[in-house]
């Protein structure tokens, strides 16, 4: 008993003590390879500066595939997403002829789920068919949602997503609920906006990801929505009615106001609140009335909601705001108060 | 019969002797079991991606955040602070500053470095705190709000800030800290990846005392001059890196730091915010968050985060730390008694049986039980109840599992943060996290102690923390 007590302290120490000294020897080596690395981060990105000036996309290609591949992937495309336009499309252009996309592939099988995620956005520079082919494969094989969503959305920018209802099928319930996933459906906007309506109004769809379809929809800024936002404003799904009133208000449509009016009513707070900062976008006088209403509403975001509105309605809107100030309702008259005092004291 | 004892006598302290080693292999199991799934939760989560990288990633879609700023005569630190936050790396945020009734100039510094004017803004009565004097905007800085209030505690102030935050998600932070640029984004990702479950998220804090700091920022992370803060930087590390990543691996995770961590503001209000007067204010919302979501059988994770870093300034005199010491005991105290009625309760699984049971072992049993085998081992031996040869036997097995816990914890930073620029450092650390199991554990267990009697007194001053300030620390 005494021995093996002793037998363990020891272990246990020349353990602790053992693992130290491996750990500060993997130091060490780390640090003359980060120096290493540190130096052609150096080079590399002299070069990529020193191309925007000369063209020389023979140097250019030449450094580059002298380059360790970790640090093209980092330097080498940190620097690119500074660029737009030409330029960018022009080391592009050398990157590939270097051969840069069949590197960061042959990398996309690690282990470490951050290296395919960044492997993964890098390939969306690279419109090539094994690009494509490799993101569809990570969209439907990748053990992480995360980075199955990140090959979505570099699909969506190379114009070369599968069908939506496919793509939320191989993404998996979990990750339909990140809000990458606003990312992803706002890429689709302008050019796929049927598959953002069929989703939008698919009562089987997950509220979240339908709120998010209709956000992604509003952004076109299209009147054509008006009735869709209109009809999904009373849907049954607090989630699904509350981002189509908000589309609502972003649309700016005067003939949402009649909806506006009504969920204004509805037992959803979050839809009132956002019905009422909506209504405070039209700047119709007819919403006055009604948003006056709602400044004695049981909850305070969606009374300070409705205050801010009528405030934004200008003189009309401060006129009521003021009648309310006045008035002997107590709700009404302390958040009236409250929202014409707002801001920096005289 | 051991050297002519009476039967009852040496029953008596064979069974003491067992209560004590009991909790100790308790207490082992506990650390076990926590080391087994921080290294689990290591080597299964992603490397640290680059800032730029995460703002590409995330920038569209991060939720706004009211980042909550208590202060209680802060004047040393709170300007550094602040400008700190207000340079974070966010795309959509708002620095909310309570000061608490400071006695100091912590106001008057601020309106002076912010240029600070009266303003008006309307906010939700929804959770209680004390009267509110004066409300401040910047005209500097449109991100930047001060509240002015009678002193009512950090919870209160919290409280308040909650009150005056818009944002669906509100991180709280201590005036004396430092948060790194992009700690901000690292700890919205939960929010993003998993909005709907995500309730709150905890990163890492860690001690500023002897690196670099400039314009509010840690220009190099340096390993403080003096033993005691040294001591406390391997301290931390086995707390974040070992402790909240396993917790957090099963969802069992019991402690958001208050001095750095991100919640959903309306789970929060649900619950009543923050416990006014509470030692463990930190503690104790979690652990009603906990209740609050098992109550309602909702889904949800609460999160830690190892990278999101806070810097913050750790005592450097004994007296300071030992009242803190003392305090954070009273709070775990407090917390585990207030909310008893969930420990080993089935309605509330892990966090009854694990997070409940890891208190009950560590914050609760744990001091007492140390402090009486160091008391009662040596008695025994002296009385000739106990050998010599075990006596050596077992403090050299508590003396190097102490060892073995501590440095792998340093592990694990090394493994996943490095933050500790220089190979030297490493050794250091090293050295410390053997030296601090022959005296400063000792002396925290005696501290700890202090603290339950000050609990069983009732005794609820939370005593003054005495700072040096980031400005003295630069200069080091």
């Amino acid at each position: 008993m005494l021995a093996a007590i002793w037998t363990s302290s020891v272990l246990l120490c020349v353990l602790a003590l053992g693992t130290m000294v491996l750990l500060v020897a993997r130091r060490l080596v780390q640090r003359r390879i980060a120096a290493r690395h540190a130096a052609a981060r150096r080079r590399l990105l002299s070069g990529m500066i020193r191309f925007s000036e000369d063209q020389d996309a023979a140097a250019l290609g030449t450094l580059v595939a002298a380059t360790p591949d970790e640090v093209v992937a980092d330097a080498g495309f940190e620097f690119l997403s500074l660029l737009r336009g030409e330029e960018h499309a022009r080391i592009i252009a050398v990157f590939a002829a270097a051969g840069v996309p069949g590197r960061i592939r042959s990398r996309l099988d690690r282990r470490r789920e951050a290296q395919r995620l960044l492997g993964v956005e890098i390939l969306s520079d690279f419109p090539e068919a094994e690009s494509i082919a490799c993101l569809l494969a990570i969209l439907r094989a990748d053990r992480s949602a995360e980075v199955r969503i990140a090959a979505a959305i570099a699909l969506a920018r190379l114009d070369a997503l599968p069908p939506l209802a496919e793509v939320l099928s191989e993404i998996g319930t979990g990750g339909r609920l990140s809000r990458r996933m606003i990312d992803l459906l706002r890429r689709l906007s302008f050019e796929r906006t049927g598959e953002l309506t069929d989703y939008a109004v698919s009562a089987s769809g997950s509220p979240f990801l339908r709120a998010a379809a209709i956000e992604a929809l509003s952004r076109t800024g299209e009147p054509r929505w008006l009735g869709l936002f209109s009809r999904l404003a009373h849907d049954a799904a607090p989630e699904v009615a509350t981002a189509a009133v908000g589309a609502l208000g972003k649309l700016g449509h005067p003939g949402a106001l009649p909806t506006l009016v009504a969920a204004m009513s509805g037992p959803n707070w979050e839809a009132r609140a956002e019905a009422a900062e909506a209504a405070g976008r039209l700047e119709m006088p007819a919403a006055i009335a009604p948003l006056s209403d709602l400044l004695e509403d049981e909850i305070w975001a969606v009374r300070y909601a409705a205050g801010k509105a009528l405030r934004r309605l200008g003189p009309e809107g401060e006129a009521a705001l003021g009648a309310l100030a006045a008035g002997p309702l107590p709700r009404s008259q302390r958040t009236a108060s409250l929202v014409l005092g707002e801001g920096l004291a005289a | 019969m051991i050297a002519g004892w009476s039967d009852e006598v040496v029953l008596v302290s064979v069974i003491v002797a067992w209560a004590v080693i009991g909790c100790g292999l308790a207490q082992t199991a506990v650390y076990v079991l926590q080391l087994v799934v921080a290294a689990v939760a290591i080597t299964g989560r992603p490397p640290v991606a680059r800032s730029t990288l995460l703002w590409h990633r995330y920038g569209d879609v991060a939720p706004p955040v009211a980042l909550i700023v208590p202060a209680y005569n802060e004047a040393l630190n709170i300007v550094d602070s602040v400008h700190s936050m207000l340079a974070l790396e966010y795309p959509n945020f708002e620095v909310i500053v309570v000061n608490d009734g400071s006695k100091d100039a912590t106001l008057g510094c601020l309106i002076e470095a912010f240029e600070l004017v009266a303003c008006r803004r309307p906010f939700e009565e929804a959770l209680v705190h004390a009267p509110i004097r004066g409300l401040y905007a910047s005209p500097v800085s449109d991100r930047l709000f001060v509240v002015d209030k009678v002193n009512g505690g950090k919870a209160d102030a919290q409280n308040a800030g909650v009150n005056f935050s818009r944002a669906p998600v509100f991180c709280v932070i201590d005036g004396d800290s430092i948060l790194e640029r992009d700690a901000l984004m690292r700890a919205a990702q939960p929010f993003i990846e998993d909005p709907e479950r995500t309730i709150a998220v905890g990163g890492t804090i860690r001690i500023a005392n002897g690196s670099r700091i400039a314009n509010g920022r840690i220009e190099e992370v340096r390993l403080p001059s003096r033993l005691l803060a040294i001591f406390q930087v391997v301290e931390y590390l086995r707390a974040f890196l070992m402790a909240r990543l396993a917790w957090s691996r099963i969802n069992t995770l019991m402690l958001v730091s208050g001095a750095f961590g991100m919640f959903r503001r309306k789970e929060v209000v649900e619950v009543g915010g923050f416990t006014r007067g509470s030692m463990g204010e930190d503690l104790d919302l979690v652990i009603k968050l906990h209740r609050h979501m098992l109550d309602r059988r909702q889904p949800y994770r609460i999160e830690f985060i190892p990278e999101p870093v806070c810097w913050t300034e750790a005592p450097e005199s004994l007296r300071v730390l030992a009242r803190q010491r003392s305090r954070w005991q009273r709070g775990a105290l407090e917390c585990f008694f207030r909310y008893r009625r969930m420990a080993f309760n089935p309605r509330y699984g892990r966090v009854g049986f694990l997070g409940f049971g890891q208190m009950l072992i560590v914050d609760v049993v744990g001091p007492v039980m140390e402090v009486l085998g160091y008391l009662l081992m040596p008695a025994f031996w002296l009385l000739g109840i106990l050998s010599a040869e075990y006596l050596l036997a077992f403090t050299g097995l508590v003396f190097s599992y102490g060892v073995f816990v501590s440095v792998a914890s340093l592990a694990l930073e090394e493994a996943e943060l490095q933050r500790f620029g220089r190979a030297r450092d490493l050794v250091i650390l090293t050295a410390a996290a053997i030296l601090e199991n022959f005296g400063y554990r000792q002396l925290n267990n005696f501290w700890r102690l202090r603290g339950f009697w000050q609990y069983l007194r009732a005794d609820q001053s939370w005593g003054e923390m005495t700072r040096t300030g980031f400005s003295a620390a630069r200069r080091r």
